[in-house]
């Protein structure tokens, strides 16, 4: 308030309405009143400030009016004191007129009473100071209003004519104006005048000043206060002062309002944008910080300028502890990548524009493995100028580890967890690159356990498996650390043997393997037996590269299993030869049946106490036509190989039965004369049981003279289809001999279940049967139980008496050996059979009596 | 209406003359033939007539003599002299007349009293139609047609 106290110009009048508020008593039940006529005083106070428009124009029209009127005044005295004294002057001049034709009368007849009348008219006049007439050199009249000379005016002469004639001149007049009183009247008209003008001028500039205020500056007033009490975000108008809706106050007033109304839309417009800016911005954010992808964004620094909740949450690291920090500040990276290559990548994302996939893989603090695969790209501001990075990181620790796992499974057996094939091969080219640079050798040792189907097959799969991996272990003991034991499929295994020049610590690591697989493996109340074959071939000795290494270590392998297994064998170049050897066997044998190179040759069998021969076992013989008589453990393992036991077997099938039909006929006594047929186990399964049986039914032979020999793996199995096969048979007549038994697990179970018919004792057992009491003895069990069960008992492979005598002492009823005869052709055999009779009687009377026999002793082979 | 009153007053006028020439005779001024003056100006005429001064050339005093009333005469002669009707005349003389400074010529009933007076007294002059001429009398001034 002071300080409006000591305003000037237009706050004098705030000050006089500040003075008529500050009046009233202070009695409080005027104090509202008091308070509203304060709250009045003080809007008319702003009024005022606001209004000094009408102040200010009225001084300044005023002032104007004033100046102006000051200046007419000014000029039009001068003008209207010249014009008046020449208008007195004037009328001096017509004063003088009015009495030229008396002068003249009086001029012409010289009467001096008439020109002194005149002299007097004239002095009447307050114009005239003195008068004088004269005529013809004489003064007629004179007269002056003051004495002496102090008129100070003009002196007007006017010759007085003749009244009769205008050009005689007959005397003159000569008037002395009183030039104070002009003056003075002059400029008292002048003055008089000069006021009127001016008090005109300020009248019409009050009257403008008025006309302003009313008209202009009131409406303005009146619309000011009402755009100040308007709500515009209302959309409240403002409505023209009175009277001046249609003049320019009125169009401001609809300009005012259109402009409100464009501002609302503007501002609703606006307001609009910015909510829905905000609610977008609203909806970016919650989907930023809610996705489970790390989002982060760096600046140009490779600061950290955000990052959402998702990486917080991985990090395990609070936003104000990482914002505006660099990467690694702080201690707060985890990742292996270091934080140099990070930011390394990151800048080169910035320069180079291009987005990178980088893949982060870490420890949270809850101690589990994450990775990330953080996207980066570069961020670009208004200017098109890069500002810095964004990575969006997502969780791929699943596929990571799925990936790993893949990888692993890729590369490693899952069941024992040792580098599978693929990796073994890739280890391999990479020792033997490495054994190259280093100039040093290298081994493989191939590994195959023995007899693992059998454990496989009897205790079934899971200790199977088990057993792998306990292999696995055994293996890996006997070998260094850095040589690589790995499995190539079932029971396979294969090491690499780095670093290695001498055969001496080979072929100690072989025996160690060979020893410690040989151990029994325990499975809680189960206990398993296999052994190991090993092959070795080394580099470069026996190979130049890996994949012949491994082929010459198979090769190996396999001698050592063909040599009796449980043992090692160092690889030779006639291991090849052999191996070619093999493959040329199978490309002839193919041909071998359709060129009559097979033929089925049959050994006798003599029921103990009987010269006749009363069984005889088929067995196959090939005639190479240039390696001569192949071996069947050479070629029938080549034809189950291969597939060509199927078809072999079938014609070998034929042929017995044809034979077997064939001798019952010409056989003399009614004894009934049996052929055994070998079928290998995988003929058994695949072979045509039906063609088979019709064939027996079509050749009218009697079933019971056709005996199938099958050996003790068949059985293992215990499959239904198996079982419902031989069931067959038996139904169909022909009977069952189990081969080769005592070599497997001659499990007693079978034997009844599937309707055995025989028993054959292997040779094995019968070749040691004079020396070895624990052969005698398992011959004795063998034939008693079989009694028990009410089987009967062939023996294979007797060669002398004393093994005839063994067997007939424990019971045994049937023998088959060099004996008596070694298999021969079917006609040799037919006529051995038919009519050596007597020479087999003969023979028997010998055994019986004499105890010398003079059997033929030619090379023993081995029986299927 | 001024012009037309003016052409009315001229054509009157003019019939006027063209009617009244043979009747109108030339108006002299006279004195008596024993005077020693021959001839006046129009100046001393009207000089004397008018009451300016009544001294001849030769330092004599003269009085005029007019006629009374509104004779054709009187009002001829001062047409012809001043170009002046009577009223104007009577009017110059009432305000002389009135200052006592000089006074108006004796006024005499007619032509012939005139003719008469000249005849008699050489110290009158006065003006007629030349009809009343008489050898008593001279002519000084003949007033122009």
């Amino acid at each position: 308030m002071t300080s409006i106290d000591h305003d000037t110009g237009a706050s004098s009048g705030e000050a006089k309405d500040r003075l008529v508020v500050a009046t009233p008593e202070s009695r409080p039940e005027h104090r509202a009143e008091r308070d509203a006529k304060a709250s009045r005083a003080w809007s008319n106070l702003r009024r005022w400030r606001r209004g000094s428009l009408v102040v200010d124009s009225t001084i300044k029209i005023l002032l104007v009016g004033i100046g102006l009127a000051a200046l007419f005044a000014l000029i039009s005295m001068l003008l209207i004191r010249n014009h008046e004294s020449r208008r007195l002057m004037n009328h001096v001049e017509e004063l003088l007129s009015t009495v030229e034709s008396a002068a003249r009368v009086a001029c012409f007849t010289g009467d001096t009473t008439l020109a002194s009348d005149v002299a007097r008219g004239l002095l009447t006049n307050r114009l005239i100071a003195g008068v004088k007439i004269t005529a013809g050199g004489q003064i007629l009249a004179g007269a002056s209003r003051y004495s002496g000379d102090q008129a100070g005016g003009n002196v007007v002469i006017r010759p007085i004519m003749s009244p009769f004639n205008a050009q005689q001149t007959v005397g003159q007049i000569e008037l002395t104006t009183d030039g104070n009183y002009i003056q003075y009247q002059a400029a008292e008209y002048s003055l008089m005048s000069s006021m009127a003008l001016m008090l005109e001028v300020i009248a019409v500039a009050c009257a403008v000043a008025l006309v302003i205020m009313r008209r202009v500056v009131q409406p303005i007033r009146i619309f000011s206060d009402r755009t100040h009490s308007i709500q515009i975000d209302t959309g409240e108008h403002v409505i023209a002062p009175e009277g001046n809706a249609d003049n320019e106050i009125g169009q401001l007033a609809n300009d005012f309002n259109r402009m409100i109304g464009n501002m609302n839309t503007l501002l609703a417009t606006e307001q609009s944008m910015r909510e829905e800016i905000a609610l977008n911005e609203r909806r970016f954010r919650t989907l930023v910080e809610n996705t489970p992808d790390i989002i982060v964004r760096y600046d140009r620094d490779c600061r950290l300028v955000f990052a959402n909740r998702a990486y917080c949450r991985e990090t395990g690291h609070r936003v104000e502890q990482v914002l505006g920090k660099g990467v690694g500040d702080g201690g707060t990276w985890r990742p292996e990548l270091s934080v140099e290559d990070y930011c390394r990548r990151l800048r080169r994302v910035m320069s180079s524009g291009i987005p990178d996939l980088i893949v982060l893989e870490w420890q949270r603090l809850d101690g589990q493995r994450v990775s990330h695969e953080m996207y980066v790209v570069a961020e670009y501001d208004a200017d098109g100028q890069i500002s810095g990075t964004l990575a969006i990181g997502r969780d791929v620790t699943e596929r990571k580890a799925v990936e790993r796992q893949l990888q692993h499974q890729a590369s490693y057996d899952a069941l024992t967890g040792l580098p599978n094939r693929r990796m073994f091969h890739e280890r391999l080219r990479d020792e033997i690159a490495q054994a190259d640079r280093m100039t040093r050798g290298l081994a493989v040792l191939f590994i195959d356990l023995d007899r693992f189907k059998e454990v496989n097959d009897t205790l079934g799969h899971s200790i199977g498996d088990q057993l792998l991996v306990l292999a696995a272990q055994r293996i890996q003991h006997c070998v260094r650390e850095t040589d690589t034991v790995a499995r190539l499929a079932g029971d396979e295994f294969v090491v690499i043997i780095t670093d290695i020049d001498h055969l001496e610590p080979l072929e100690r690591m072989a025996q160690d393997i060979v020893t410690g697989m040989s151990r029994p493996f325990h499975f809680g109340e189960h206990s398993a037996f296999v052994s190991a074959s090993i092959g070795i071939a080394k580099y470069p000795g026996d190979a130049d590269n890996a994949e012949t290494l491994l082929g010459c270590a198979d090769q190996a392998m396999y001698f050592a299993k063909e040599s009796g297994r449980n043992s090692y064998r160092l690889f030779t170049v006639g291991m090849l030869e052999q191996a070619q050897y093999r493959l040329q066997l199978a490309a002839d044998l193919r041909e071998a049946l359709n060129l009559g190179q097979l033929e089925l040759h049959y050994q006798p069998i003599f029921a103990i106490g009987n010269p006749l021969a009363v069984k005889a076992e088929a067995l196959l013989r090939w005639r190479h036509p240039r390696l001569g008589q192949v071996p069947p453990n050479q070629f029938i393992a080549i034809a189950e190989e291969t597939g060509l036991i199927e078809e072999i077997g079938n014609w070998v099938f034929c042929q017995a039965v044809d034979t077997a039909k064939y001798w019952n006929a010409v056989s003399d006594d009614s004894g009934l004369r049996q052929v055994s047929i070998n079928v290998s186990p995988r003929q058994f399964l695949r072979g045509n049981l039906d063609s088979c049986i019709d064939y027996i039914r079509d050749s009218g032979v009697n079933p019971a003279a056709i005996v199938i020999e099958i050996t003790e793996g068949l059985l293992l199995d215990d499959q239904p289809e198996i079982h419902n096969k031989l069931q067959r048979l038996h139904q169909t007549g022909v009977q069952l001999a189990l081969d080769d038994f005592g070599t497997g697990y001659s499990a007693m179970g079978y034997l009844k279940k599937f309707n055995i018919d025989y028993l054959k004792i292997d040779k094995t057992f019968i070749r040691d049967l004079e020396t070895d009491p624990g052969d005698r003895a398992i011959a004795e069990a063998i034939v008693a139980m079989s009694h028990r069960l009410g089987l009967r008992v062939i023996a294979e492979g007797v060669e002398n008496l004393g093994q005839l005598e063994l067997l007939e002492a424990v019971g045994c009823e049937y023998i088959q050996g060099y004996l008596f005869a070694k298999p021969m052709p079917r006609g040799q055999f037919l006529d051995y059979a038919g009519c050596l009779q007597i020479k087999a009687l003969s023979s028997a009377a010998r055994y019986v009596g004499v105890g010398e026999l003079t059997a033929v002793s030619e090379p023993r082979f081995l029986q299927p | 209406m001024a012009m037309i009153a003016t052409l009315a007053r001229g054509s009157l006028l003019t019939a006027l003359l063209l009617i009244g020439m043979p009747a109108w005779s030339e108006q002299v001024v006279i004195v008596n033939a024993s005077r020693a003056v021959d001839l006046l100006s129009q100046d001393e005429v009207v000089n004397i007539f008018m009451g300016r001064y009544r001294k001849l050339a030769d330092g004599t005093i003269v009085y005029p003599l007019d006629l009374r009333g509104d004779s054709d005469a009187r009002r001829n002669f001062y047409r012809k002299l001043l170009d002046k009707d009577l009223a104007e005349i009577n009017a110059y003389w009432a305000r002389l007349v009135f200052s006592g400074r000089t006074t108006p010529p004796a006024m005499l009933d007619n032509q012939q009293a005139v003719v008469n007076k000249v005849a008699a007294d050489a110290a009158v002059i006065g003006y007629v139609d030349s009809e009343y001429l008489n050898s008593r009398v001279k002519v000084v001034y003949r007033l122009p047609e």
